[in-house]
């Protein structure tokens, strides 16, 4: 088990514009006003941090990985073929949640473009985190609690894998919300390159 | 044996090591609680203890970080069989201490998770009276990443026991908390709170903690504790490898301690090898406990102020007096705009924010207490806490996520006697008001002796006076012509005789006069002339910030006049930061309803203040409002345009809406189309929300907006107090759905007749069926779309 915790500066981090695109739901040059305020304000409010664990994944009655065991057809579908996993958690801080609840008290159509802006950033961590913890290997995509069957009632489990309160500052809430709001868990499976 | 504060009064004092690196070797499963081990592998525990005690250290910290109530069922068990193995390892040694080692809960405190503030010192006060009982030395509180979770921490510890309390943070790379705090901020806070030495543990090595050490030496004038880690951590084979070995490690800890580091030690990663090096490297170092700072200090959860060296502005524009707007704002509950002017005082400038909500017929201390609690979430600029109200002040200082300014105590045995023991029990710095018993003095001597009263009963508090600021009060130079020069007289008297800072509030000097600004200031470049300090002011006043910008340039505070030119850019063209009060005619572009439909607010209200002087209020609603209003509700169904700009369109309709109804006779507003809105409980996402009730409002509805994780019951009171018959509820994760569905269970009991909206990311038709709710809104329009069926 290999445990890696990193931090990026918000600026190294390149927004994809298909993103912001699907999160803003419109194309974001019909704001560009908008996001000329908040891109800037966004990013230098993030802290970006990650934490992750690459582990073995072991097959006996659902999925062992290090001290996580998950019962998941669609992350068992998705791990098919691979011998390690990376879990991980990524977030922007408890800076980014001031901010928006100041971009909500400026007005809704603030928060929405400051919200949408801060989403698009975290998946950029992600893809960034992505390409360097896979360094190179080939890897699945990321598969995160919630999507499927993969129940968001493994976060304890996970986030204590990762002991991600004190490597990131992440914590839940009693009904499994991730806090700080823009942060991302998920798994990565690491392809096994003879198969 | 010595209590450990006197030991630390002698000599230098070292802490163990990390207990997690050992006990993997011995078998412990990673993600395993080594808190169980105390009970069931209590030799292995103790076996640690004594290795670290061998290797020479004063003081082990017990097997107890992750022990709370959230964790384990049975804490104090656990507490106990903890102090066993400690004081089993300790044996007949003498001058070693336990102490109780609380680490943090694991959640997130209010607002930005969901842990209260209380519960969190419920939870901690729970651990503290277990380790008093399981006899511990000491408490420390340690690899703390949030300053209001430490604050939590610390109240519990001094609520629950005598012991000492120790406090270290963990910094990061960056020098700062994961949540914001920089260590001047935490000497403020933990110093107010009276802690007997505090630092930093965890995070990073001895080698990136030279600037936080240097900070924390800087402000503390209690010892400070450094307890880093061996570096970063890798893993090698599995197990975790740390990057800085014992003698590399006591290498980098003879600087730190040469800077006034006084307790020494070290956290994950480490061995006993490491406290070995550690202890013979640093030992026979020079050794003194640090000298009490003078500095005057007040804090936000981010930063500290300090206050006697560039003059600070303190915004004062939160406060009901004379407005009639705020007044009501806070008779109906809504704080937003309050919260919205503190932004908005944040932008023009002020340093720090007066928080003032006395009116006779408000719950002060509930609404004072929430104000806080909400601007503290979205300003970083400290809070000067302004009530009469004792219970309110208290309850505010207890729950301000910082060190406050506390206006005021005056020189009354009355005030003073409620006032100090609550600043000795939750710090904070002071504005002391020249006034007691006996009035007013007319001249800056009697003004100096109230003030030197106040100063010694403070010091009889333990009150140090650098806490203590005072104001020799400003009154009206039209009433009486001397009263500016006494004030400025016993500024400079005060600071001279006393050597504490000053403050005053500026603007009453000039009451009963015309032009008052011009009045104001030039008293208040008198007053900086004097000695002043800080000021409460209007920042949005220009002559006021003129002459402080100016002062600050010409008195050598502001280097290469920058501050100064910066700002001077800005009053080239004042007429460009107030709202144009006469209408301009400008109808080429298509009039109210076009400037609606493209979102241009300026330009729609000049538009309908045109409109105003020739049309019927009711009519501009009717013709340009709705219509435009309609237009951009149709043309987003279409998908020809998109959610931001429907948004944006609502917003400028509803800032025409609030003009156009301001002028319309009160009888004719329609306020019976109300919607009680809220983000159900355990959910803290409201953009959704958000964006329905800015909808809703630009259609002319009366939105009871509850706000974010709101209990069922809350809910209901608000269906009942406002007779609203309409209610939407949002969710946006499948784990807080079900709460939607008990809300609704709630008022089909309990208020039947009501009908319930709901929308969210991950809601369905079918789940909305299931959950017994009236209408699936599957976006925002939908929603508008059903309310105007509904009030149809």
């Amino acid at each position: 088990m290999k445990r890696t915790v990193r931090s990026y500066p918000a600026t190294v981090l390149t927004l994809s514009p298909v993103e912001l695109r699907a999160r803003l739901k419109c194309p974001p040059e019909q704001v560009q006003a908008l996001l000329d305020i908040w891109l800037p304000q966004v990013r230098a409010s993030a802290v970006c941090r990650v934490c992750a664990v690459e582990t073995e994944i072991h097959r006996n009655g659902g999925l062992h990985l290090g001290s996580l065991t998950v019962e998941s057809h669609g992350l068992e579908a998705v791990l098919n073929g691979c011998d390690c996993a990376l879990v991980m958690a990524a977030t922007l801080g408890a800076g980014t949640d001031r901010l928006l609840m100041q971009a909500a008290l400026r007005s809704p159509a603030q928060q929405y473009i400051a919200d949408a802006v801060a989403s698009a950033l975290i998946e950029a961590l992600c893809d960034r985190a992505e390409d360097d913890l896979c360094a190179g290997r080939p890897h699945t995509h990321r598969f995160s609690p919630g999507y499927g069957d993969l129940p968001l009632g493994i976060q304890p489990d996970l986030l204590n894998l990762l002991d991600a309160h004190r490597q990131i500052g992440l914590a839940l809430t009693d009904s499994l919300l991730m806090t700080p709001t823009k942060s991302v868990t998920a798994v990565i499976g690491l392809r096994n390159p003879t198969l | 044996m010595m209590n450990i504060m006197e030991a630390v009064a002698r000599r230098r004092l070292y802490f163990d090591g990390g207990m997690g690196t050992l006990l993997q070797g011995m078998g412990l499963a990673p993600g395993a609680a080594p808190e169980r081990w105390n009970l069931s592998h209590p030799d292995r525990i103790a076996s640690v203890h004594r290795a670290y005690l061998d290797a020479g250290c004063d003081i082990i910290k017990m097997n107890t970080f992750g022990i709370n109530e959230l964790r384990f069922d049975d804490p104090e068990t656990l507490i106990e069989a903890a102090a066993q193995c400690a004081r089993s390892a300790i044996g007949d040694r003498t001058g070693k201490y336990m102490a109780y080692d609380m680490g943090p809960t694991g959640k997130l405190l209010e607002p930005l998770g969901n842990l209260p503030f209380e519960r969190a010192v419920e939870i901690f006060g729970r651990c503290v009276r277990a380790a008093v009982q399981a006899g511990a030395d000491l408490i420390l509180i340690e690899t703390m990443s949030d300053a209001y979770e430490t604050k939590a921490a610390v109240l519990a510890a001094k609520e629950n026991s005598t012991l000492p309390v120790f406090v270290t943070n963990a910094y990061d790379g960056t020098g700062k908390l994961m949540t914001g705090a920089d260590p001047a901020a935490m000497v403020a806070l933990l110093e107010g709170l009276g802690v007997d030495a505090l630092g930093v543990n965890c995070s990073v090595g001895p080698d990136q903690l030279t600037q936080v050490v240097d900070t924390l030496c800087r402000y503390a004038s209690v010892p400070v504790i450094v307890n880093p880690n061996a570096g970063l951590p890798s893993s090698v084979d599995g197990k975790p490898v740390y990057s800085i070995g014992p003698a590399e490690f006591a290498a980098y800890m003879v600087p730190l301690a040469q800077r006034g580091a006084a307790i020494l030690g070290v956290c994950c990663g480490t061995t006993p090898e490491y406290i070995a090096a550690l202890i013979a490297d640093t030992q026979n170092l020079p050794y003194a406990l640090p000298e009490r700072k003078p500095d005057t200090l007040v804090s936000s959860y981010t930063h500290a102020v300090t206050i006697g060296e560039v003059p600070l502005l303190i915004g004062e524009r939160i406060n009901p007096t004379g407005k009639k707007k705020v007044k009501e704002a806070l008779r109906r509950g809504d704080l937003e705009p309050l919260l919205r002017d503190g932004l908005m005082q944040a932008d023009a400038g002020a340093h720090l924010l007066d928080v003032n909500v006395g009116l006779p017929d408000i719950d002060e201390p509930a609404v004072l207490v929430e104000l806080v609690q909400r601007l503290q979430a979205v300003t970083d600029l400290p809070l000067q806490l302004d009530t009469t109200h004792p219970e309110a002040m208290a309850r505010a200082m207890r729950i301000y996520n910082g060190k406050p300014l506390v206006n005021s105590v005056n020189g009354t045995t009355e005030s003073m006697r409620t006032i100090f023991p609550l600043v000795k029990k939750y710090g904070g710095a002071v504005i002391a008001l020249t006034i007691d018993e006996n009035g007013i003095p007319d001249t800056a001597e009697g003004r100096c002796a109230v003030a030197e009263k106040i100063v010694r009963c403070a010091e009889d508090f333990g009150i140090p006076r650098k806490e203590i600021i005072v104001d020799p009060l400003a009154m009206a130079v039209s009433a009486d012509p001397s009263s500016a020069k006494v004030t400025l007289d016993a500024i400079r008297l005060i600071k001279a005789r006393l050597g504490v800072a000053t403050s005053l509030g500026v603007s009453n000097i000039s009451f009963g006069l015309p032009a008052r600004e011009v009045v104001n200031a030039s008293f208040f470049g008198l007053a900086l002339g004097a000695g002043l300090d800080c000021a409460i002011m209007n920042p949005f006043s220009v002559g006021m910030m003129q002459t402080y910008h100016a002062f600050n340039a010409l008195m050598a505070h502001d280097p290469n006049c920058a501050s100064y030119i910066a700002h001077a850019a800005g009053w080239a063209t004042p007429s460009a930061a107030v709202p144009a009060a006469t209408p301009q005619k400008s109808r080429d572009v298509g009039g109210l309803k076009d400037a609606i439909c493209r979102g241009l607010r300026e330009e729609a209200l000049r538009e309908a203040q045109v409109l105003l002087q020739t049309t019927p209020p009711l009519t501009i609603i009717e013709t340009e409002i709705i219509p435009a209003l309609d237009e951009a509700g149709r043309t987003f169904e279409q998908k020809t345009t998109f959610l931001p700009q429907l948004l944006v369109t609502a917003e400028t309709a509803s800032a025409v809406f609030d003009l156009i109804k301001a002028a319309m006779p009160a009888a004719a507003q329609d306020s019976t189309r109300k919607v009680v809105l809220a983000t159900v409980r355990g959910d803290i996402h409201d953009i959704g929300k958000n964006i329905v009730r800015v909808l809703l409002e630009s259609f002319g509805f009366t939105v009871i907006d509850l706000g974010r994780d709101v209990a069922a019951e809350t809910v209901l009171q608000a269906v009942q107090a406002h007779a609203c018959k309409l209610v939407g509820l949002s969710a946006l994760m499948t784990t807080t759905v079900p709460a939607m569905g008990d809300t609704i269970a709630l008022l089909r009991k309990e208020a039947p007749g009501t009908t319930v909206v709901v929308g969210g990311a991950v809601l369905t038709q079918e789940y909305a069926d299931r959950i017994g709710a009236d209408f699936y809104a599957a976006d925002a329009m939908e929603t508008v779309r059903f309310a105007q069926k509904f009030y149809a």
